[in-house]
């Protein structure tokens, strides 16, 4: 949100935008943040503006059907990856459990995990 | 009951969410505002907080140069100018900061002082 | 997108190096002032502490202002640890006033069984003290304006009262140094100098740290490193000098006023 507020009122200036050509000039405004930013971060900020505050599927999600023929996908970039289940709403704490390549896990409470690799583009 | 839980779990994410927004959310909760805020500060800091600093700085420099009263009349006293060990650099009997005026050695000043 | 937003860090010499040159620092400090020899030893380790921390530093606003490594979370990270290292820094001059403290509340009779000790002339505190509390003051204040330009992206204005932040705190160092210059006491006077000089010259050390931390942002400020939403580097040195002036505040009102 305070990106998105940061960027309009960059944009709402209109000698900013005439400027996006001449970088290394001498200009008393500092370059527009989204520009600015470059790599991981640049994706993380362009992610969020358009829409998608958890890129990094980092926020609790809400279980699917869970079966062992359709279990829940989780994204990784790695071969395993840790997870974390809250098998009741109400619970007060969570099981973990180690999710690898290809070996969908069970958790005690009956919900399937599986892990899905994802490539890094 | 999902925000809720982002807070218990991913606190990491949600915390840096909660920052980040409180940092920027601080600053541009819209252009105007901002810019009205950070010239508030500035009209302090170049026609208070500068001008303040030149004022005091006269002040002190005009008491500072008047005469000084000389400085008190040596006494051993066994408390003051310790030397149980050399300081680490040059002939090791004065301190980093030595004023031969003010500050006297073990056994006396060492240039009597002409005001 | 990598599926992780923090930064795991690509194989690096200067920690490895720095805990070394850690070690050689105390070492060498430790003789320098237990041993006959001369110098060189300190003035070389620390002139190679400076060289690691500058390359390893140099590294970090690679990885963050050029790569964009520095995600939310690692900024939050950072933040968390920028804020344990201050606090470190918090307790460091803790136990300094605790010594201050310890010795002058009830003065030994070997000193007089006052404070300031016997033969002790302490310094005006209307004098200059009072004038470098107003410096650093001031300092804060031009520190946060130009935080603000930096917020709405204008940064000559940011960059203006950046020079005034880094001048100030050089006008503060002279000042300080004039007064140890005339001081009638030195760190050998008794334990009202120990603790005088300890506690001041540890904060003008800090002093001198946080005004390189401000000048180095305004380099960075001047080649573009900053965005009016990403500047960490800037924040974190506002909040060290922010702690140096709030040390002072102390160290005036404790040790040059009421210990007068």
């Amino acid at each position: 949100m305070a990106l998105q507020r940061v960027l309009c009122s960059v944009s709402r200036r209109s000698f900013s935008t005439a400027r996006l050509g001449g970088l290394f000039k001498a200009s008393d405004n500092l370059p527009n943040p989204l520009e600015h930013a470059s790599g991981l971060e640049r994706k993380q900020l362009l992610a969020e503006l358009q829409g998608n505050e958890d890129p990094f599927d980092m926020n609790i999600q809400k279980r699917g059907v869970c079966t062992k023929e359709k279990p829940h996908v989780v994204y990784s970039s790695f071969h395993e990856r840790l997870v974390g289940c809250i098998c009741e709403e109400d619970s007060e704490n969570v099981v973990w459990m180690w999710l690898r390549q290809s070996e969908p896990k069970r958790c005690a409470c009956g919900y399937w995990f599986k892990l899905q690799k994802v490539e890094d583009h | 009951m999902a925000t809720l839980a982002k807070k218990i779990v991913s606190p990491v994410a949600s915390g840096a969410r909660l920052m980040s927004t409180g940092g920027g959310g601080a600053s541009a909760t819209a252009g105007k505002h901002a810019e009205a805020h950070a010239k508030m500060w500035a009209n302090i800091s170049y026609f208070l907080v500068l001008p303040g600093v030149a004022i005091a700085s006269f002040i002190t420099f005009k008491n500072e140069s008047a005469h000084h009263e000389p400085p008190p009349e040596f006494v051993p006293y066994e408390h003051m100018r310790i030397r149980k060990k050399n300081f680490p650099f040059g002939d090791g009997k004065r301190s980093f900061f030595h004023n031969p005026e003010t500050n006297p050695l073990p056994d006396g000043y060492e240039v009597e002082p002409h005001h | 997108m990598p599926k992780i937003p923090f930064h795991l860090v690509s194989r690096s010499p200067w920690p490895i190096l720095a805990s070394f040159q850690v070690f050689n620092m105390v070492y060498s400090t430790a003789k320098l002032f237990n041993s006959s020899s001369s110098s060189y030893i300190f003035l070389t380790n620390f002139c190679l502490m400076t060289l690691i921390s500058w390359n390893w530093w140099r590294d970090i606003v690679r990885e963050s202002t050029y790569e964009g490594s520095h995600t939310k979370e690692v900024i939050t990270g950072l933040k968390l640890g920028m804020m344990l290292f201050i606090t470190s820094e918090v307790f460091f001059f803790l136990s300094f006033f605790w010594a201050f403290f310890h010795c002058s509340l009830s003065p030994d009779i070997f000193i007089g069984q006052m404070w300031p000790c016997k033969g002790i002339k302490s310094f005006n505190p209307m004098g200059i003290p009072l004038m470098n509390t107003l410096i650093l003051l001031s300092s804060g204040v031009t520190l946060t304006a130009a935080h603000h330009f930096l917020m709405t992206g204008k940064k000559m204005k940011c960059n203006n009262l950046l020079i005034c932040t880094v001048m100030l705190g050089v006008y503060f160092t002279i000042l300080q140094y004039i007064e140890y210059k005339e001081a009638s006491f030195t760190i050998a006077d008794s334990i009202y100098g120990s603790t005088f000089f300890m506690a001041t010259g540890f904060h003008g050390i800090h002093v001198l740290i946080g005004t390189i931390f401000l000048f180095i942002c305004l380099v960075r400020s001047k080649t573009n490193h900053f965005s009016s939403y990403h500047h960490f580097g800037f924040e974190a040195a506002a909040w060290y000098w922010h702690f140096v002036d709030v040390v002072w505040l102390f160290l005036y009102i404790f040790i040059y006023w009421l210990g007068k």
